[in-house]
């Protein structure tokens, strides 16, 4: 028990007889999604970050949710705007699944996520073409087809960070590559950062970045900075499985300290080269 | 001193062979001779028993008119030699080769043909030498040139179908990709590989 002094006629310190301090309640293994009321935003604009390049959704959606979740446990309040509204993936990796109503039908639709160690992050399901909030002092992701990006893209304010995520595969990098062109051609005031997502490859992402930063310079004019390389391991297969983000998880490991450093470097406008 | 100088035809093999020796061991081929033949009834033969200028052993087969039947005798040889590297090496303790490598293979023909020069690119044995010679009698006396033929072009070819069928892909639009570009990218494939 605790001492707990209260005012009080006659009732002066013998209070703590009466109230005890409840233990903490452990720490729940599984994310809780909960909805309430988001709180009055601070007055500065939104940043807005757009996730494209690699054609698997998982790719995105992993490196979006961990961004969400870093930048969270930092103070920021920060949204996630899934563009797939058939297969939400940022939904289910957050440990929610998504209405059923929601499959292309309601745009702007919102969950909230609150995850231990961090404040809360809001789950958007947009289908696109359809005009969105524009929230005030968010971090927001963007992730989707990419041809709903570029609509969003075209009306972002500010300076559009735009995070391309390669991987060692041609194809893929071509799609990449003629992405880039796109997003460079309608946002030339856009900056672009390339994170090297390696499944399970033994070799250096070096050299697929330093190709597709050739490229870029090369044909495009157009500066793609070095993010680093998300190497796929046991913590990011983890995180799927049990839908809580890499940054969460208790064990550590390249790919959480990747996603770190990514979330961190994006966060200060700094990125290494 | 004049020249004289007339294109033969040398169809004894032994003799062949002699001039084809006396080619090898000068630039830019730089081959130490070890020894004629090398094999078994069963195997098929070398033609040649050879270290490069690398100090490599090889084994060259000289190839007839018909040369898929030379062929297959001169790999079935090949593998032989490869299971029983440290017997030939028994052979020749003075030679000095690794036997820790497969031996090189030269093939010597007077031509090869598109069939064969496709055989050797699926083949990919490491630095795999085709020669084709041309018989000379120069003052009197018989010469040999031997030329290399220029290997892997069946793999520029399926290159240059792979380009033309990427072209049709991204050849329209916002995904319209220069041949140049479409190069790159094929090029950064190829050096990704082991």
């Amino acid at each position: 028990m605790t001492e707990k002094k209260r005012p009080g006629r006659g009732l002066a310190d013998i209070s703590h007889y009466f109230i005890t301090e409840k233990p903490a309640p452990p720490s729940s293994p599984e994310p809780q999604p909960v909805s309430f009321e988001p709180e009055t935003p601070p007055a500065r604009p939104s940043k807005h970050f757009f996730l494209i390049g690699s054609r698997s959704a998982e790719a995105r959606a992993l490196v979006a949710c961990n961004l969400a979740c870093e930048w969270s446990r930092r103070d920021c309040r920060v949204e996630v705007v899934e563009g797939e509204s058939k297969i939400p993936n940022s939904h289910f990796l957050m440990g929610s699944l998504f209405p059923e109503n929601g499959e292309g039908k309601t745009n702007g639709h919102s969950l909230w996520v609150r995850l231990d160690g961090v404040r809360s992050i809001e789950l958007s399901l947009w289908n696109g073409g359809v005009e969105t909030r524009q929230g005030q002092g968010k971090q927001v992701l963007w992730n989707g087809p990419f041809p709903s990006l570029l609509k969003e893209l075209s009306r972002a304010d500010g300076t559009p960070q735009i995070l391309l995520i390669l991987e060692p595969d041609r194809s893929k990098l071509m799609e990449a590559y003629l992405e880039l062109r796109q997003a460079a051609s309608l946002r030339p005031d856009a900056r672009f950062v390339a994170l090297v997502y390696s499944r399970g490859s033994k070799e250096s992402a070096q050299p697929v970045y330093s190709f597709f930063q050739e490229m870029a310079l090369k044909y495009l004019q157009v500066p793609v900075r070095n993010a680093g390389e998300l190497r796929w391991d046991l913590v990011l297969a983890k995180s799927i499985l049990a839908r809580l983000p890499a940054v969460l998880q208790p064990e550590e490991s390249g790919a959480k300290e990747t996603l770190r450093t990514l979330a961190i470097t994006l966060l200060n406008e700094e990125l290494l080269v | 001193m004049s020249l004289a100088l007339k294109p033969i035809e040398i169809s004894n093999k032994n003799e062949l062979l002699s001039l084809v020796v006396g080619q090898l061991k000068e630039e830019p081929h730089s081959f130490q001779i070890l020894d004629r033949q090398l094999g078994t009834r069963s195997s098929g033969t070398a033609d040649l028993v050879a270290l490069d200028a690398e100090g490599r052993l090889s084994l060259l087969y000289l190839l007839p008119e018909k040369e898929e039947e030379g062929f297959l005798s001169a790999l079935s040889n090949y593998v032989w030699a490869c299971e029983n590297i440290f017997n030939i090496k028994k052979i020749y303790p003075q030679a000095g080769f690794s036997a820790s490598e497969a031996p090189r293979l030269v093939f010597l023909a007077r031509t090869f043909s598109s069939k064969l020069r496709k055989a050797f690119d699926l083949l990919k044995a490491e630095k795999l030498l085709a020669l084709e010679y041309r018989s000379f009698e120069v003052n009197g006396l018989p010469c040999l040139l031997l030329e290399p033929i220029k290997l892997h072009e069946a793999e520029e070819a399926l290159q240059d179908i792979e380009i033309e069928r990427l072209k049709r892909e991204f050849a329209t639009g916002s995904r319209f990709l220069s041949e140049e570009e479409i190069l790159e990218f094929i090029n950064f494939e190829k050096s990704l590989k082991p």
